[in-house]
């Protein structure tokens, strides 16, 4: 009882001098911090509830555990201010390891060996459960009810899509939350030349469509005499998916959930080939290509080609995703040009909805996202290291874990309880340098992240000065809460920001089931198709092409996958409301 | 040499004159690749994403040299690429050379047998698995031996060398062998020097697939106590392979910024590439000029 | 070309036999002492792993035993053959392979016979040097170099519509027909150098005196060509070939990654891409394994039979 006492002593003190005054979050605070000691025990195990809300143990907590793919010597280099400020005022020593081979090899060599850290973080679904399936993993489910109410509050009904059949949970979400973007999968477009146009308004691909074409008309060529295209398309080398960010922005636009048109009364679910909107979004696409509208390598750039046309001013619009766009457009010219960039240079996306669509889906949240985490039967303590986990799931433990120390020299400190990220790093023009790079190079952010969400962190300790707070990002807002960086507000005054949870609706496919092959053997198809689709020389073509590749599709199997996806979301949604 | 025997001819000089403008033509053609790298490694990284970088470097800069100077211990990795290349290329071509001897010496029994059994092995493997687990076995993880030990035979290398070996004169072994010599000495004293060009080329073949492995650098030895040179290029060649596997668009944001430029790129492959490049004149000259077999045939 | 060893008298009976071995033994003492060094290292290092070509009978995955999986037989076999595609995929292969034993394959010989010729010992030195310089250029680079060169705005298609030779860009990359070419082109250009070294170590290995017999026969260069230094690399040539036809059923990896676009897949996909796709990319060893030791056997098949033609043919045998 006494121990009880004095740690809730500890606590509220750390939570006074936290600065908990407002009184209305109170709530979140108080659940979150208390994570539950192992009181029983004869011997005192830790040293007491630290300012940041962790119960320092006595004996060091230490354990190691592997993320994924990168460069050893990098992390090595990167993340020893972090370890330090870990040891120093949390008794906590964690290893991180990575390896230069890719992970899902990697992590097949290391259960056929059996030589495997404690904790493995960034896996996907399917190797997760490979791990699950021959007992390599912990079950979580009493050290959940035990030690990590943060993981239970935050996770919330969520937590009930990582149960197994039994109920039992052995992998959390890794990389999880809210989408904090703006943007998502939008409609591009060069932001003067719109202006120039005196800013017509586009919300239907069509219109869309009329205002590329008169921009297109405004300006043949580049400076350099270059031909300028409506549209391109690209793809990382090596995966040869060019063509793909057209219909799946198109399918957004037309509402569809990750490419099913889902009838939610009936609990139907119809792949877009099978649906007229399909063939619409073909012809749509095709019309760029028979008017010459879209670059003719669309088929063929990999990203880094792409860019190139782009950063030489050859497009004027893009679907796809909106950071393409940022990174080959504004990012490229401010660093190019200096100090004589014009802030309109740039891309502004925009939501676009076809005519009779109730929501467009562009910009999707899967709030448990693609990356789980384990602990392996190898931990010593499992229990401890959940509390880890519970720790870094706390907002104050996310924020460090993110963000790296609060201090005066890194780009957020806590003052008078409140987070408050420093003026240089909210200077948008050196982001880069003053945000990205100090807390990185310096601090060695991110270094031990396992289980910390990387979506939208809300608190209210937090910097009311900035908004879409994640640990890979943050914007910096003026009061009336747009964003300080004008350029930002350019770009993103035409698309609301507001995302649809498409959580439910994300398939995983098991390797030993048929349907994951069925599933590769549609999309590689499907690709291959749209592609002859889209190049159509006159419309009659693109029609029977656009047949004949359904009555291919569904030869191979798009009916099973149709069936598949939509009981997979059954199963999803009832297993959420449990 | 060669030409001395025969006198040169009207159509020979034809025959010269399109063959030496045809192998400019190639010359350039081949050198384009890394001529092309060459540039673009002196190229500013941001400059160059505009593309339209043919012959010269349009912004010219050694940042990117004294980027990845700075970035790793390249003069360690050029060490540990050296010994791997001279170690591993010595050893494969004494015991692949070794194994060639004895499958060409007519009378022995095993010959055949041995051949057959070496030639499976160019078209079965294990995979990946067994091999790691095998070399988890042995011990063989994060030592330097795991680089030229599973290497020591190669069937390739056996047949090219025992190839030319046939064409050997059989007298001068079993003479030597009626005077006494040993099956070793033979190897080492009569048939090996008659190898010189055959042994050069196997060099250089070995000696290029050392310096140029990176995957078995990065499965075996993780820890990069013993990275070679060439595995700074792989890595940063991977990051960009990575990027598409990425399924979370915040982690293919921060992928996309972490990304080294082309530049860079194209600088680590020049560093990487330019030693075995350098080197290779050293192999040449012993495979490119002949040698006379019939001085020793009598 | 076998040389039966004469080992004394014949004896009758297995103690004559047993006594013929053993003294056959004692005679290749040295030459078994030796060889058992390779066998037991052929045997730990090569045949060791090969155990691993059971898991594709079995439904194996990582870290379990064979005892613990599931054997499944020929399914991940059948499982090949009743993919869709399958047929597109194997004559995309044998396509593309042939492509690589015929041109490929000749390419370097007769580059390294015109090198030959060249006279200038510095000249013929710096081309061969230049020749081999892009097989050290990876293959993501040299992709990222064709795409540009060769994109509808390229270098190529530039200097083709300015010298008024076609007026609408050609579409190489993009096109499915022209994919074959391209990548046969691209593997030449990548490995022609680096490929003739072997016939130029082979040329130089041919007698000098055969040389100057052919001179005092009268024979003109392209005679000399012809009738010595051909002949001379022959058993290099056969060997080369042989062996190559045992990889029919690789027709390489990266390259069709790297240098296919939607539009090329129905002539780019290869049974190697395709294994990796819905093999190794989806964690099913078991099937890769099947198709990998299908190639393998069917390899191994082609080789001996190859071998033995030429054996019949020309008296030449790599085993």
């Amino acid at each position: 009882m006494k121990k009880i006492l004095m740690l809730m002593l500890a606590l509220t003190i750390v939570l006074t001098a936290a600065g908990c005054s407002g009184g209305n979050n109170g709530k979140s605070a108080n659940k979150e911090e208390a994570s539950s000691s192992s009181g029983n025990s004869a011997e005192p195990a830790t040293n007491g509830v630290n300012e940041y809300g962790w119960d320092v143990p006595k004996d060091t907590l230490k354990f190691s555990f592997y993320a994924g793919y990168d460069d050893q010597a990098e992390v090595d280099k990167k993340s020893p201010p972090m370890a330090q400020f870990y040891k120093d005022k949390f008794n906590v020593e964690i290893k991180k390891i990575v390896y230069s081979i890719d992970m899902n090899e990697k992590l097949n060599l290391m259960l056929a060996t059996g030589d495997y850290p404690e904790v493995i973080t960034n896996m996907d679904d399917a190797m997760a459960e490979k791990f699950i399936a021959q007992g390599r993993a912990v079950d979580l489910t009493d050290l959940i009810e035990k030690s990590a109410p943060n993981i239970k509050e935050k996770l919330g009904k969520y937590l009930n899509l990582m149960k197994d059949d039994e109920g039992k949970i052995y992998k959390l979400p890794a990389l999880w939350g809210e989408n904090p973007n703006v943007a998502g999968m939008d409609f591009g477009i060069r932001y003067d030349w719109w202006k120039e146009l005196g800013s017509p308004v586009y919300q239907t691909p069509e219109e869309y469509y009329q205002a590329l074409k008169q921009i297109m008309a405004k300006h043949p060529t580049n400076a350099a005499g270059q031909k300028v295209y409506a549209l391109s398309d690209n793809a990382p080398a090596g995966t040869n998916t060019q063509g793909a960010n057209l219909y799946n922005g198109m399918l957004a636009a037309y509402g569809f959930k990750n490419g099913y048109k889902v009838n939610e009364s009936t609990g139907e679910f119809t792949h877009w080939m099978n649906t007229p909107e399909g063939l619409e979004i073909a012809k749509y696409i095709n019309r760029f290509y028979r008017e010459g509208m879209i670059d003719p390598d669309f088929l063929t750039n990999k990203f880094e080609d792409w860019q190139t046309k782009v950063t030489n001013e050859r497009i004027i619009g893009n679907i796809g995703a909106w950071w393409q766009l940022w990174v080959g457009g504004q990012e490229a010219w401010a660093e190019q040009e200096k100090d004589k960039y014009n802030i309109e240079k740039r891309f502004m996306n925009v939501t676009v909805k076809a005519p009779g669509v109730e929501k467009s889906t562009e910009l999707g949240s899967n709030f448990i996202g693609n990356y789980r985490v384990i602990i392996t039967d190898k931990a010593k303590d499992p229990e401890k290291i959940m509390e880890w986990f519970n720790w870094e799931v706390s907002t104050l433990g996310t924020m460090i874990t993110g963000f790296g120390k609060p201090d005066p020299e890194n780009v957020w400190d806590i003052k008078d309880g409140k987070w408050i990220f420093k003026d240089s790093a909210m200077e948008y023009a050196n982001k880069n340098t003053n945000f990205h790079d100090v807390r990185d190079k310096k601090f060695g952010a991110m270094s031990f992240m396992m289980i910390a969400p990387a979506g939208w962190i809300k608190d209210e300790r937090l910097d009311p000065r900035v908004t879409r707070v994640s640990v890979y990002d943050m914007w910096p807002i003026k009061e009336d809460g747009s964003f300080l960086d004008p350029g930002v507000n350019l770009s993103w005054q035409n698309v609301k920001g507001e995302s649809w949870d498409s959580t439910l609706y994300t398939v995983t496919y098991k390797a030993e089931d048929p349907i994951s092959n069925t599933n590769a053997t549609i999309k590689d198809t499907l690709i291959s198709e749209w592609a002859k689709m889209i190049t159509s020389k006159t419309e009659e073509d693109l029609v029977s092409k656009f047949n004949s590749a359904q009555e291919k599709l569904n030869k191979l199997g798009l009916h099973d996958l149709e069936k598949y996806n939509a009981d997979s979301y059954k199963a999803n949604v009832e297993k959420f409301q449990q | 040499m060669r030409a001395v025997y025969v006198k040169n001819t009207t159509a020979g000089r034809i025959f010269d004159f399109f063959n030496i403008a045809f192998m400019i033509i190639l010359a350039f053609v081949m050198l384009y690749p890394f001529w092309n790298q060459f540039i673009l490694s002196l190229n500013e990284g941001k400059d160059a994403t505009r593309g339209g970088l043919y012959f010269w470097p349009r912004a010219f800069t050694w940042d990117n040299y004294t980027y990845m100077f700075n970035k790793g211990n390249l003069g360690k990795g050029a060490i540990i690429s050296v010994l791997r290349v001279v170690v591993g290329t010595v050893t494969t071509l004494f015991c692949s050379g070794l194994l060639a001897y004895i499958t060409t010496v007519k009378w022995y029994s095993g010959r055949r047998f041995t051949r057959v059994l070496f030639l499976i092995t160019l078209y079965f493997s294990g995979g990946l698995i067994p091999t790691y687990l095998l070399f988890n076995q042995l011990h063989l993880m994060e030592t330097f031996t795991v680089y030229w030990l599973p290497g020591l035979f190669s069937a390739y290398y056996m047949l090219l060398i025992s190839s030319y070996m046939y064409n050997l004169p059989e007298a001068l072994s079993e003479s030597a062998r009626i005077d006494g010599a040993g099956e070793l000495r033979i190897y080492v004293q009569i048939i090996a020097p008659m190898c010189i060009p055959v042994f050069a080329a196997v060099a250089v073949f070995s000696a290029v697939s050392h310096w140029n492995s990176w995957f078995d650098v990065m499965l075996y030895n993780s820890s990069g106590k013993w990275d070679t040179l060439q595995v700074y290029l792989r890595k940063i060649l991977l990051d960009v392979e990575q990027m598409s596997k990425l399924m979370d668009e915040q982690r293919q944001i921060e992928g996309m910024r972490k990304l080294t430029s082309a530049s860079i790129r194209a600088a680590t492959t020049v560093i990487v590439t330019l030693p075995i490049i350098l080197s290779y004149p050293f192999m040449q000259k012993y495979f490119m000029s002949g040698i006379t077999i019939g001085a020793v045939k009598e | 070309m076998e040389i039966q060893a004469k080992t004394g008298i014949k004896q009758s009976g297995f103690k004559g036999r047993l006594s013929r071995i053993g003294k056959r033994f004692y005679r290749e003492r040295e030459l078994w002492t030796i060889n058992f060094f390779a066998l037991a290292w052929v045997l730990i290092f090569a045949y060791g792993p090969m155990y691993g070509i059971i898991y594709s009978f079995y439904n194996y995955i990582p870290g379990r035993s064979l005892s613990h999986s599931k054997f499944v037989g020929l399914k991940y076999y059948i499982e090949f053959f009743t993919l869709p595609d399958v047929w597109l995929i194997i004559r995309n292969t044998l396509v593309i392979s042939s492509l690589g034993l015929t041109i490929g394959f000749i390419a370097p010989i007769i580059l390294a016979l015109l090198m030959n010729e060249i006279r200038n010992i510095k000249f013929k030195r710096l081309i061969q040097t230049i020749t081999y310089l892009p097989h050290f250029v990876s293959w993501i680079v040299v992709a990222s170099i064709i795409f540009t060169l060769l994109g509808s705005e390229g270098a190529i298609n530039d200097a083709l519509m300015k010298m008024g030779i076609i007026h609408e860009p050609l579409k190489i990359l993009g096109e499915g027909e022209y994919f074959w070419a391209l990548l046969t082109s691209a593997n030449l250009w990548k490995g022609i150098g680096w490929a003739s070294i072997i016939y130029i170590a082979a040329i130089a290995g041919v007698d000098q005196e055969l040389y100057q017999a052919g001179a005092v026969d009268g024979l003109g260069r392209f005679g000399m060509a012809w009738h010595i230094t051909l002949p001379g690399i022959r058993s290099t040539v056969l060997l080369l070939f042989i062996l190559g036809i045992g990889t029919l059923l690789n027709a390489g990896f990266e390259q069709q990654l790297l240098l296919g676009t939607p539009t090329t897949r129905d002539y780019h996909e290869v049974i190697d891409t395709y294994v990796y796709r819905y093999g190794i990319q989806q964690g099913r060893y078991s099937f890769a394994t099947a198709v990998g030791f299908m190639s393998s056997v069917l390899g191994l098949v082609l080789v001996l039979i190859t071998n033995k033609f030429s054996k019949k043919l020309t008296g030449m045998s790599i085993i």
